[in-house]
């Protein structure tokens, strides 16, 4: 029994997903290798005795990706999210952003970094995620119907506020723990459920996009608003459609949401995508 | 093939366990005295001191005349206590069998001593003299340095490495057939008899090993007691020496009393870090690695003050362990000024982890550890670790255990074997405690729900679905009926209406 749709929020103008093979778009002209090893032959000579040339960032299309499994948002996404960036996943409550979250731990526990989404055969390529909590919202077996392998979530249950940001500092100083995920939504209305929500500084946003380059992790934040701002490299809007209940007695099936790429390294701000998150998890109750 | 057994043995090991706490008189005229008062004698003297003209036996008031700029510092049990645990500590970290000798009284009450079994050391080392270096190099970085002997019985490598405490090389490695030749000429000082059984021998002109074994035996034990033929046992290298045993126990100790009371955290830490310090060196002596300690603080006024600090994971890191040892102090500190600090800690091998050529390797373990350890200090005991879904009936039922990733070389479980994806699901987010809501009824189904949720007429509703459970335990006993809600707000909410306590609740948002 499909319901009806759900309140406007934030409505936004359908936009047409773009094609990243667009033929009307030229990329742009890369140097040659020679070129470039020239150019840092020529600094490099300039430079004081002892100091070294290193490279800011890898090249976009070198970067190894967290993808979600679910075509629309990778392909929003360009891939998924980059390790060494910092990205943000907003929206109101029920807005899918949770299922997201489930989704790109899956891919990330079961090997889905190698192997473009999907497990792997065994999954022995599944990589360690981290779950930092202040709202203590993560549900355990709904990540494990979603296909999380919880052996290789580590889940710190911590206090709202500064300890929240110095857990998450903890985990990006450590070397081998490619995802890292901060939990910034509250577990229901933000209004009710937090009203006094202290505001980060800036300066904290800087100091966690930069651990996060420097180790390669890639730190997602998942909140009901913006909150990273310029540090954020990739922010992704979610804008709950609808609600699909079917069956009679009805069932909840999926949650219909509209994801708008709000930010992207290489462009494509604006562009969206109706995705549907959901299927029945909960078996219909037995007859009589 | 006789066993052979080393010694290690420090002799002035009161001097070595003060200096282990405080490192700074190193270079200082340093003694070590009995007890408190002028009178009180001085056990062990620093190198500077005895330069100085202070030597053992004076009493303090004497050694401060000789030296003028003395520190002295009254023997502490703990301290003692915490350098023979050393020591054993050292021999442990190079023989699978050693044993601690207890502590000895008359002439050679300053010394402390260690016996291991250097049976077979040729396979690890090229010889026993460079086993002997070995185990005494370990010692002098532990801050003992003394001396090294090796023979075929503990009394004779005892006697070899008090004999080379006169000088020369710190090492003596006794072949079973020198040791006759050995023995011969040493004096019967060595031995340490008691005073009676010493005086006896003096007056018989008995001096030596050689003298004394020219003793005709019978009628000796009625003329000079039964410590006679003891001490001829030793002499000829027979000494009691019951096998040495693997060691039971791996908890380990450091304690320190302090010269004054302290009242704040800061000064505390300082203490605490050479204590802990101490710890984590003679836990990697002997390749365990710290998952709890134990704090027990001696207050002033005669209070106590006990607490254990558990941590994630086992650890070594030193920041680790001194961040969540302040952390538990500032969070819960002592009612009063501290005048006491022992540290405990039951050592267990630290994670390893066998890497794969082929797939993604995780964290290194000890990294790990020491990121579990201090996230546990900053979320809380427990509140850190692997999410787990319980094999359990009540809807709200889920763990928390230790995060022990499986590596690539262990067997997947069923889940990660799946070779199909599941479909992405609509996630619960939890709320946790549950929250209260006010809910209208109508035809037996939520119409109307009002929270600091969700509030709005219901537009759709599914369910309910019933789960009881432990009808038989008053505590425990749970009846829910569940409903998935979709809220005119907007919120896709999870309602559940409680039988037990006759309330409704909202425990999740579909997210």
């Amino acid at each position: 029994m499909p319901a009806g749709p759900l309140p406007a929020r934030n409505a936004l103008p359908e936009v047409p997903i773009a094609s990243p093979a667009s033929p009307g778009v030229r990329p742009a002209a890369r140097p040659s290798r020679e070129r470039i090893s020239a150019l840092l032959g020529d600094l490099s000579g300039q430079l004081q005795p002892g100091h070294t040339l290193q490279g800011t960032r890898e090249p976009e299309a070198d970067r190894r990706r967290h993808p979600s499994g679910i075509d629309a948002i990778d392909e929003l996404l360009g891939g998924g999210f980059a390790r060494g960036d910092l990205g943000e996943i907003t929206g109101p409550a029920s807005s899918g952003r949770t299922s997201l979250l489930f989704a790109l731990l899956a891919s990330t526990t079961t090997g889905g970094v190698e192997n473009g989404g999907g497990q792997s055969p065994d999954g022995r390529r599944g990589e360690l995620a981290a779950v930092v909590d202040p709202g203590d919202a993560f549900d355990p077996g709904s990540a494990q119907a979603a296909g999380v392998d919880l052996r290789r979530v580590l889940w710190a249950r911590v206090g709202p506020g500064r300890d929240a940001l110095r857990c998450t500092e903890r985990l990006l100083e450590t070397e081998g723990l490619p995802f890292v995920i901060l939990d910034l939504a509250p577990g229901a209305a933000p209004s009710a459920r937090s009203p006094g929500e202290p505001e980060i500084p800036a300066s904290a946003w800087t100091r966690l996009a930069r651990r996060a380059a420097a180790t390669r992790t890639a730190l997602v934040v998942l909140s009901h608003r913006r909150r990273a701002g310029s540090e954020a490299r990739i922010v992704l809007e979610l804008q709950p459609a609808r609600a699909h209940f079917s069956g009679c007695p009805p069932l909840l099936e999926k949650i219909e949401t509209r994801a708008v790429l709000v930010r992207h390294p290489s462009g494509g701000h604006g562009r969206s995508a109706l995705v549907r998150l959901g299927g029945s998890f909960r078996a219909p109750p037995p007859p009589g | 093939m006789p066993p052979r057994i080393a010694c290690l043995l420090i002799p002035d090991l009161p001097l070595r366990a003060e200096l282990r706490a405080h490192p700074e008189f190193a270079d200082a005229p340093l003694v070590v005295a009995s007890g408190t008062g002028q009178r009180a004698d001085v056990i062990a003297a620093s190198p500077a001191a005895q330069a100085a003209g202070v030597r053992t036996s004076l009493s303090v008031a004497q050694a401060r005349a000789a030296c003028p700029g003395l520190r002295v510092r009254i023997a502490s049990p703990a301290l003692d206590r915490a350098a023979r645990a050393t020591l054993l500590d050292i021999a442990l970290s190079l023989s699978p069998r050693a044993e601690s000798a207890p502590r000895t009284s008359g002439l050679f009450f300053a010394e402390g001593h260690v016996f291991l079994d250097a049976s077979g050391i040729e396979n690890l080392f090229s010889s026993e003299q460079a086993f002997a270096s070995a185990l005494l190099a370990r010692a002098e970085s532990q801050g003992l340095p003394g001396r090294v002997a090796i023979a075929s019985s503990r009394s004779t490598a005892l006697l070899a490495a008090r004999q080379r405490m006169s000088g020369g090389s710190p090492l003596h490695c006794l072949s079973p057939e020198a040791e006759s030749a050995f023995l011969a000429p040493l004096s019967l000082d060595l031995f340490d008899p008691d005073d009676r059984l010493a005086q006896a021998l003096t007056r018989l002109g008995v001096h030596t090993v050689r003298d004394l074994l020219r003793l005709p035996r019978r009628g000796l034990a009625p003329r000079l007691g039964p410590g006679a033929l003891a001490l001829i046992a030793r002499a000829q290298g027979e000494g009691p020496s019951p096998a040495l045993a693997e060691p039971t126990s791996h908890r380990l100790e450091e304690a320190m009393n302090l010269e004054t009371a302290i009242d704040h955290l800061e000064p505390l830490g300082f203490v605490l870090r050479g204590l802990i310090s101490r710890l984590c060196e003679r836990l990697a002596l002997r390749g365990l690695a710290c998952e709890t300690l134990d704090l027990r603080l001696g207050l002033e006024g005669g209070g106590r003050d006990a607490r254990r600090i558990g941590l994630a994971a086992p650890t070594l890191d030193l920041r680790v362990l001194l961040r969540v040892t302040t952390l538990a102090l500032s969070e819960h500190p002592p009612h009063a000024a501290v005048e006491h600090i022992a540290l405990e800690s039951e050592g267990v091998p630290g994670r390893t982890d066998q890497l794969d050529l082929f797939f993604p390797s995780g964290p290194d373990p000890a990294a790990l550890g020491r990121t579990l350890s201090e996230l546990e200090a900053l979320c809380g005991e427990g509140r850190v670790g692997a999410p787990e879904v319980l094999d359990h009936t009540h809807p709200r039922n889920f763990g928390l255990g230790p995060f022990a990733p499986p590596t690539g070389l262990r067997t997947e479980n069923k889940q990660a074997s799946s070779t199909t994806p599941p479909p992405p699901l609509p996630a619960l987010r939890a709320l946790r405690p549950p929250l209260r809501a006010e809910v209208r009824v109508t035809g037996g189904k939520p119409s109307f729900v009002r929270s600091a949720a969700a509030q709005g007429d219901v537009v759709v509703v599914a369910g309910p679905w019933r789960t009881t459970g432990y009808w038989w335990s008053e505590e425990e006993r749970f009846a829910l009926d569940h409903f998935d809600l979709q809220i005119s707000d907007g919120n896709v909410i999870r309602l559940c209406y409680d039988w037990v306590k006759r309330a409704w609740q909202i425990d999740g948002i579909y997210d």
